[in-house]
């Protein structure tokens, strides 16, 4: 059925395209804005309260540091609070504060007062971690926020449970909403880094960080509370001169074989960046709706809270680490010249081999490292990073395109400094098989749908103490992702290990599978295509990005640890507003015990969809 | 739509101005209002605190008769749990009985200053005279005020709670589309607010209140707040 907004949004939308060229596309949705947006009579923040204008790509970059280790924790950790520490001793350890500082993100007023902001050791992102496989750490995180009414920051509350998205981490270490801690408070967090099941497949490239505190994840993460967290291995071990004598010996150091390093840019050249959309007040001081459900979005377009940053790159090959950092827009990103993007990983999955992208689509959390060679252009060549994808309202993506889109940041080009040593290898890594069989794995579906204000799973809303499904240590389940929304997305993220993409819409995907086509409102795909339009993610994936009415077939494994994780959106103001759900991983059952199916979960597919 | 808004606006205005006794000539200064397009008229006097850019200061009026300006007499400064609801559609989501329980929790702790509205989402039924005997029906306690006015104000503020009739193309009636599901809680003083699903446990939701809270003890020395030891 066709409701009166559906029409309104056709009609305009016709209208508009008759009115206007291609290049008034950006004034074009700025106009539409007005009528798209719910609930009917609310005007968006962004419309009614834009932020103050500055001068895009005059901020200088920010690049965050290399937390460093210190050489004891007092008092000393507890071993008895952590799952396998004797067999994953800490080698490093951390200790870091959450703390509340003046953040300027924008060098023009209002914004060089700076703005009120949250963070870590004074920054927002944190500190960079740099993690290795066969090097568990332990971070102790101290809640040094202010309390509430001392805190500058208003929206946000400061009890924190900080998440590794990604990790294959022990529950007690994994953030769990309920595990917060409160301002004078610490928190240890064991992190193990050995792959799942100890398969040198299911190893993961950037990770990151942030907040997950119960029905205030989206206001304590755009208050600041994230940051990058980086796992390196012998394939890719933080080095890019491998040839080297020096990596050599970093090589034997850590045991690795310096013939299986790729060699992929590294260093200086190795740059994460997290991209936040921000909506400030009229002092440039980051403002919070916390009563939108929808989602929130922002009209100024930060890199690593920096607004529409510039960055001097030289002539050569860059890893760029693009994390969207949320809360709730998602992005299509270009090059302003055209130039394709290597795509290396999807959401810290390595694919089996690079893929060439003219664009990347990153719903809510999701994260691609990409190799961008800047050797083609000459110095003072300036290249754009674009987002084209628009988005008029909290719920997801309105299924247009901007052109030209939206200035993230800007490259600079020099000469280069010395010889380009870095190597993108033409093979990655291989992906963990999917079983031939599903039919013999455990299937759930999971329904995410909408009721009386909230986002609900299977109908239901999060209750922290309900286990809504009960998984054996070891075992492999079939999950059927099924979007009941024809007007919303959902960025599906769940927690401590990765999903195989099995079917998209009734679609096959293998590990060559790469959406080509040009994408609008659905997933497209070729096999093996020479270069693909648009790269949202390879097979493996921590994020299933569900656009209106789909259904997505993923597999998974649960190995190592035991107790309660989550499964949620990742459009955080979703999942505040409890579409979020607590699966338990459980000892197996004894051979010929069964399990019985949890609770909450529809016995069959109620559409008839389900390919059990 | 415009005329809605229109219709709110010259409402708000109108009342406002009665209520602080001026004339309507003096109040009525603001430009004109062209529908949705226009930015929102803060009709009554200045106002601050951290959202009063968010709520129109419309007037609403209690199930014990009163009247007040949402804003300024209602959230200013106060804390607060805010809820959606009707006596019709209290047969699908019975979140009163469920706030009879939190309020009384709440008066047994340090939660005695918090306040409870119930917005109504069906004005012209839910009279203050029909509210008031759903309140005495369930035992609302002081403190809590069931809501009820214009249909336009009443409009305003379920779409300024992020509610609407068919903002999520599900058409099946009141019941599934606006937010009778959820409890905004909030600390006005500050402009911290949260929102808890109605059907958590009672001690979760009052819990919450304790969160938000604003809190003068002296910060201690740093104390481990877990992971706590395993149970083997
Ligand atoms: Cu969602």
């Amino acid at each position: 059925m066709i409701n009166r907004r559906d029409v309104l949004r056709l009609s305009l939308a016709a209208m508009s395209s008759k009115l206007f060229g291609r290049g008034r596309a950006m004034a074009q949705s700025q106009e539409l804005l007005k009528y798209l947006c719910p609930p009917d009579g609310v005007t968006p923040d962004l419309v009614t309260r834009p932020s103050p204008p500055c001068r895009p790509f005059v901020a200088p970059f920010n690049l965050m540091p290399v937390k460093q280790p210190v050489a004891r924790l007092d008092p000393a950790p507890d071993p008895r609070a952590h799952q396998r520490y004797e067999e994953f001793l800490p080698k490093k350890l951390y200790e870091i504060r959450e703390t509340e500082f003046r953040w300027v993100y924008h060098p023009d007023a209002p914004y060089n007062a700076g703005s009120w902001s949250w963070g870590f050791d004074g920054m927002t992102p944190g500190p960079t971690y740099h993690a290795r496989y066969g090097e568990p750490i332990l971070v102790r995180r101290m809640n040094t926020l202010p309390k509430v009414g001392e805190s500058k920051v208003t929206f946000a509350l400061p009890k924190t449970s900080i998440h590794l998205h990604n990790g294959h981490t022990a529950s007690e270490s994994d953030g769990y909403p309920m595990d917060f801690i409160a301002s004078g408070e610490y928190w240890d967090h064991h992190y193990c880094n050995f792959p799942s099941g100890m398969d040198d497949r299911e190893k993961l490239t950037t990770l990151w960080y942030h907040d997950h505190m119960m029905d205030f994840t989206a206001s304590n993460v755009y208050a600041g509370l994230n940051g990058f967290y980086l796992l390196f291995d012998e394939n890719d071990p933080g080095y890019e001169d491998v040839s080297s004598d020096e990596y050599k010996r970093i090589a034997a150091a850590h045991g690795y074989d310096p013939a299986k390093a790729w060699g992929l840019p590294s260093g200086k050249y190795d740059i994460p960046m997290v991209l936040h959309d921000v909506l400030f007040d009229s002092y440039g001081q980051a403002s919070f709706n916390p009563f939108n459900t929808d989602g929130i979005l922002g009209d100024r377009f930060t890199v690593n809270r920096i607004i529409q940053p510039r960055l001097q790159v030289e002539r050569r090959k860059y890893r760029f680490r693009i994390l969207n950092g949320g809360p709730s827009r998602f992005y299509q990103l270009f090059l302003s010249t055209g130039q394709p993007f290597v795509v290396i990983t999807g959401d810290g999955n390595v694919l089996p081999a690079p893929a060439v992208a003219e664009s990347l689509y990153l719903s809510v959390a999701q994260r691609s490292d990409v190799i961008i060679d800047f050797s083609r252009y000459r110095p003072g060549d300036q290249i754009i990073l674009q987002n084209r994808l628009e988005q008029t309202n909290g719920r997801g993506p309105s299924g247009r395109m901007l052109e030209p889109g939206d200035g993230i940041m800007r490259f600079d080009v020099v000469e280069s400094t010395a010889p380009d040593k870095s190597r993108i290898p033409s093979q990655l890594r291989p992906l963990p098989p999917m079983p031939e069989d599903l039919s013999k794995f455990k299937h759930r579906i999971w329904e995410f749908d909408y009721l009386a204000g909230l986002w609900t799973i299977n109908g239901q809303i999060f209750d922290h103490n309900r286990i809504d499904a009960k998984i054996e240590q070891g075992s492999g389940e079939v999950w059927i992702l099924r979007n009941q929304g024809k007007n919303w997305s959902h960025p599906i993220h769940s927690h401590f290990t990765e999903f195989l993409l099995h079917q998209v819409n009734g679609r096959v995907i293998t590990p060559a599978t790469v959406q080509s086509t040009e994408f609008r409102r659905h997933y497209e795909f070729d096999d093996a295509a020479a270069t693909t339009k648009v790269f949202m993610g390879g097979q493996r994936r921590d994020v299933a990005t569900l656009l209106p009415n789909d259904e997505l077939v993923v597999f998974m494994r649960w190995n190592d640890f035991l107790g309660r994780y989550i499964m949620h959106c990742h459009n955080v103001v979703h999942e505040d507003h409890a579409m979020m759900i607590r699966w338990d991983i459980v000892p197996p059952e004894k051979p010929g015990g069964g399990t019985k199916p949890a609770p909450g979960l529809p016995s069959a597919s109620p559409k008839g969809k389900n390919p059990a | 739509m415009h005329s809605r808004r229109n219709l709110l606006t010259r409402f708000t205005e109108r009342t406002a101005a009665a209520i602080r006794g001026v004339s309507q000539d003096e109040s009525n200064q603001a430009p004109p209002v062209d529908g949705r397009n226009a930015a929102p008229c803060d009709c009554s006097h200045p106002r601050n605190g951290p959202y009063a850019h968010h709520f129109l200061n419309v007037v609403v009026q209690t199930h014990q008769g009163e009247r007040a300006l949402f804003y300024d007499d209602l959230l200013k400064g106060k804390m607060v749990m805010i809820n959606c609801m009707s006596v019709k559609d209290e047969a699908v989501f019975q979140t009163t009985s469920k706030l009879v329980k939190v309020q009384r929790l709440l008066r047994e702790g340090p939660g005695r200053d918090v306040l409870i509205y119930s917005i109504t989402v069906d004005p012209e039924h839910d009279t203050p005279r029909v509210l008031k005997a759903f309140a005495d029906k369930h035992g609302a306690g002081p403190g809590w005020k069931f809501l009820t006015g214009e249909p336009a104000a009443m409009q305003h503020l379920r779409n300024r709670l992020f509610t609407s009739a068919d903002g999520h193309d599900h058409g099946e009636g009141s019941a599934q589309d606006c937010s009778l599901a959820m409890i905004r809680y909030g600390n006005e003083a500050v402009g911290l607010w949260g929102a808890v699903p109605a059907r958590t446990d009672p001690e979760l939701i009052a819990m919450r209140l304790s969160w938000i809270r604003s809190d003068q003890s002296a910060a201690g020395t740093l104390r481990r707040g877990g992971p706590p030891p395993l149970s083997s």
